[in-house]
C-alpha cells in the first residue's frame, strides 16, 4: 500500500479538558479514499480524537488540542484556518441521526445554501438528488421530499444526515458510531454505504462493534484509555492493515481486545 | 447480596401490616393534597363570586326617563341669549321638580326635606353635564383669549323634551321600586361601559380610554423588553463566556425579577419623566416603566427554552459548516420560539395587571378622551379598576370597578389560553 496518497497526517496530538489529557502524543496518516476504523473501550479517547480532526472540540469549554493535524499538508489548528471552511472539507454524521426539525429536502440543502453552492434552483435539486442518491434514500423518499425528515425511520434518518454530509461536497467524513442506534438490517445497509462512499471520500469510522470494524475499514487503530497514565507515551497502541490488526496483532492488549477479552 | 437477618421480614403477617401502614400514609397524603385543593378553590370560588356578583351588576345600569322643560327663566333669567350665561346653570335642578310630582313630595318646605335628599341622590353629577350639552357645548379653547368656544347644542330653552338619565344608587334608594312601578325608571344593559371614557360620575363611567391605553402601553412594553430580552438571553446562552462579568449579570437578572414594581414606578418616573422629558401618564412611559418587569420574565424564560432545543441541532449545523450565528438562526432560535414566546404573554399579562407604578408616573384619574396615539395622556386597565373605585366607597363605583375587573381577567385569561395553546402546539409537534 505504499502507493496510498495521504489525506490527513497528525503528529503528536493532545488532546486535555480542562488541563487533563484524554488523547495523548497519537500520531497517524490517514490514508485518501479508505475507511479508517478507530476502536477501543469506551473512554479510551477515540470519539474525541475524531472531533479534534475537524476541531468540533472547539465548541467545547476547557477542550486545548496541541500538536499537529494536517488536511492536505495544512494545519488545520493555523491561526488563518476558518472552522466553516474546515467542516465543509470533513464533514460529520453523528451516533444518534440527527435531522434538522425541517423536510427532507431542506435538510439536505441546508449546507450547500450555507456555503452558497449553487446558483440556481435546478443546481440545488440536483444536489439534493445526487446526495440522496449517494446515500442510497433517493428511492425511498423522492416522492417525499417536503415530508420532515424526523418523519423518517431510524436508518434513513442516518442515512439522510450521511446525504446531507455529502451534499457540502466533503474531502473526509468522520462517523462517530453511526450505526449504534440502529437495527441490524439498517446497520447493514449503512455499512454497505460506507463501503461505497468510500470510492469517493476518505473516512473515518468510530465503532465498539468489532465485526463492524472488520467489514468495513481497510485499516484499524486502537485506543486505549489506561495508557494515559500509564507509562506508554501515546494511547494509540496499534494503527495498522485492518487484517493485520484483527488477525496478527503486535501489541497484546490490542490481542486482548479484539478477542473480546474486555471493552 | 444483602444478607437479612431479621426473619420477620419473611412473615405474611408482617407484610400485611407493613402494606396496609404504606396504604395509609399514602391516603393521608392525598387527604391533605385534596384539602389543600379545597382551600385554594374556596378562595377562588369567593373571589369569582365577588367580582362577577358586583361586576355583573356594573355591567346593567338604571335609567330614568324623564320629561325635562328646560325653562328660560331659571336659565337664562335676562333673557340675554348669550351661550356663556346658558352654560352657568345647573341643569339637574330641572329633573327634580316633575319627580318630585310624580313621587308625591313637595318641592318645598321642611318636612319633605329628607325626601327630596334621597331624590336628588338618584341623579348624579353626569346628569348635569348632559343636559347642559343638549343646550350649550364647549368645541375648544380660543388660542389667543383662552375662553371656551361654544356652539349651540340644539334644544331650545323653552322646548320640553324627554331625556333618559343614568340612575345612581338605585338598590338602596326607597323611591326606586315606586318609578320603576310607575314606567319611569327601567334597567338595561350599560353600554356606556364599553363606549365610554373615565368619568368622576359613575353614571357615566366608561372603560374605552383604559382598554386602548391598556393596549398601547403593552404594544410600547412588547416592543421594547421583547428584542432586548431575546437577544440577551441568546448572547448569555450562545456566546458569552463564563466569567466573573455574565455570571454577575446573571445574577442582577434574576435580582431584576425580584424587585418591588412600585420601585420601577419610581426610577421611571424619575429617569423617562425628569431626565428624559417624555410625556408623563402615557403609554410610552408606562409602557416602558412595564417591560422593565417584563425584561426578566422574557430573558429567564428564552434562556429556558434555548437550553432545551436539543444539542444535536447545533451540533449538526456546526458538523455542516455553519457558523455558530448561522446555528443560531436557523435551528436554534425558531426550535425555541414556542417558548420565548410563552414567557413573552405570561410577562405581558403580569404588566397587564400591574397598577402601582403606572400610578407613579401619572397613569391616573385622567379624562382626555380615548388615547390615540402612545404619548397621549391615559390610564390602564389596572388603573382603571383604582380609578372606577375613587377616593369614597360608593355601590355603583364598587360595581364599575369589579365589571372593570372582569374584562380585564377576561383578557389575562385570553392571554394566558394563548400561552398554553402555543405550548401544546409546540409540544405537539416534538
Amino acid at each position: 500500500m505504499s502507493d496510498d496518497e495521504i489525506r490527513m497526517s497528525c503528529k503528536g496530538v493532545d488532546v486535555a479538558y480542562w488541563g487533563e489529557l484524554a488523547i495523548k502524543n497519537v500520531s497517524m496518516d490517514i490514508l485518501s479514499k479508505k475507511v479508517t476504523a478507530f476502536i477501543g473501550p469506551s473512554g479510551c479517547g477515540k470519539s474525541t480524537f475524531l472531533r479534534a480532526l475537524n476541531r468540533m472540540n472547539d465548541t467545547i469549554d476547557g477542550c486545548q488540542v496541541t500538536g499537529e493535524i494536517k488536511l492536505d499538508g495544512n494545519d488545520i489548528y493555523a491561526k488563518g484556518m476558518d472552522t466553516v471552511f474546515l467542516r465543509q472539507w470533513v464533514g460529520m454524521v453523528f451516533q444518534k441521526p440527527n435531522p434538522f426539525p425541517k423536510s427532507i429536502y431542506e435538510n439536505v440543502a441546508y449546507g450547500p445554501r450555507i456555503h452558497g453552492l449553487f446558483r440556481t434552483k435546478s443546481e440545488l435539486d440536483d444536489i439534493v438528488e445526487q446526495s440522496l442518491m449517494g446515500a442510497g434514500l433517493w428511492d425511498e423518499v423522492k416522492d417525499r421530499l417536503r415530508n420532515p425528515g424526523t418523519g423518517l425511520s431510524g436508518g434513513q434518518q442516518q442515512r439522510l444526515c450521511i446525504a446531507r454530509a455529502i451534499a457540502v461536497n466533503p474531502e473526509v467524513i468522520l462517523m462517530d458510531e453511526p450505526a449504534s442506534a440502529l437495527d441490524p438490517i439498517a446497520t447493514r445497509k449503512i455499512e454497505s454505504l460506507i463501503k461505497s462512499l468510500a470510492e469517493n471520500y476518505t473516512i473515518v469510522i468510530v465503532t465498539h462493534s468489532m465485526a463492524q470494524a472488520q467489514r468495513v475499514s481497510d485499516k484499524t487503530a486502537f485506543f486505549y484509555a489506561a495508557s494515559l497514565t500509564e507509562d506508554d507515551d501515546s494511547n494509540l497502541i496499534e494503527y495498522g492493515d485492518t487484517d493485520q490488526v484483527f488477525n496478527n496483532p503486535i501489541d497484546e492488549r490490542t490481542r486482548q481486545y479484539v478477542e473480546g477479552a474486555f471493552g | 447480596m444483602v444478607q437479612i437477618i431479621d426473619p420477620k421480614y419473611k412473615d405474611a403477617d408482617y407484610q400485611r401490616q407493613v402494606t396496609a401502614r404504606r396504604r395509609q400514609k399514602g391516603k393521608r397524603f392525598q387527604a391533605l393534597g385534596i384539602a389543600a385543593l379545597a382551600v385554594a378553590g374556596l378562595m377562588l370560588a369567593a373571589l369569582l363570586y365577588s367580582i362577577v356578583s358586583n361586576g355583573a351588576r356594573g355591567l346593567m345600569e338604571d335609567r330614568i326617563a324623564v320629561e325635562v322643560y328646560f325653562d328660560p327663566a331659571k336659565i337664562d333669567p335676562k333673557g340675554t341669549g348669550e351661550l356663556s350665561v346658558m352654560r352657568k346653570f345647573n341643569y339637574d335642578t330641572l329633573v327634580y321638580p316633575t319627580l318630585y310630582e310624580a313621587l308625591g313630595i313637595k318641592a318645598k318646605g321642611r318636612s319633605d326635606r329628607d325626601k327630596r335628599r334621597k331624590v336628588k341622590q338618584l341623579i348624579g353629577l353626569g346628569a348635569s353635564n348632559q343636559l347642559r350639552e343638549m343646550v350649550v357645548r364647549e368645541v375648544g379653547r380660543d388660542p389667543i383669549s383662552d375662553e371656551a368656544i361654544l356652539v349651540s347644542g340644539g334644544t331650545q330653552l323653552g322646548d320640553t323634551v324627554m331625556v333618559e338619565l343614568t340612575a345612581l344608587s338605585t338598590s338602596a334608594n326607597p323611591y326606586t321600586q315606586t318609578l320603576r312601578d310607575l314606567g319611569m325608571l327601567h334597567t338595561r344593559f350599560n353600554g356606556d361601559f364599553f363606549t365610554g371614557v373615565n368619568s368622576n360620575d359613575p353614571g357615566y363611567y366608561g372603560i374605552l380610554d383604559a382598554l386602548v391605553g391598556s393596549f398601547w402601553t403593552l404594544l410600547v412594553c412588547f416592543l421594547a423588553s421583547f428584542p432586548v430580552a431575546v437577544l440577551t438571553a441568546v448572547y448569555l446562552e450562545e456566546f458569552a463566556p463564563r466569567n466573573l462579568i455574565t455570571d454577575f449579570i446573571e445574577v442582577n437578572i434574576n435580582n431584576l425579577a425580584a424587585v418591588p414594581s412600585i420601585v420601577f414606578g419610581l426610577m421611571g418616573a424619575f429617569v423617562f419623566i425628569f431626565v428624559f422629558g417624555m410625556p408623563g401618564g402615557t403609554a410610552l412611559v408606562g409602557g416602558l416603566v412595564l417591560s422593565l418587569l417584563t425584561l426578566p420574565t422574557i430573558i429567564v424564560a428564552a434562556r429556558a427554552a434555548i437550553r432545551a432545543v436539543p444539542g444535536s441541532y447545533r451540533e449538526a449545523a456546526l458538523g455542516l459548516g455553519a457558523s455558530r450565528q448561522q446555528a443560531m438562526w436557523s435551528f436554534v432560535l425558531p426550535s425555541a420560539m414556542p417558548g420565548i414566546i410563552t414567557g413573552t404573554i405570561i410577562g405581558l399579562a403580569g404588566a397587564l395587571g400591574e397598577t402601582a407604578p403606572l400610578l407613579f408616573i401619572g397613569m391616573v384619574g385622567f379624562q382626555s378622551g380615548i388615547p390615540l396615539t402612545p404619548v397621549d395622556g391615559t390610564p390602564t386597565l389596572a388603573v382603571g379598576i383604582y380609578n372606577a373605585f375613587g377616593s369614597q366607597f360608593d355601590e355603583l363605583k364598587n360595581q364599575l370597578s369589579n365589571s372593570t375587573i372582569i374584562v380585564l381577567l377576561v383578557l389575562l385569561m385570553l392571554l394566558n389560553g394563548t400561552a398554553a395553546y402555543l405550548r401544546y402546539r409546540s409540544e405537539k409537534r416534538q
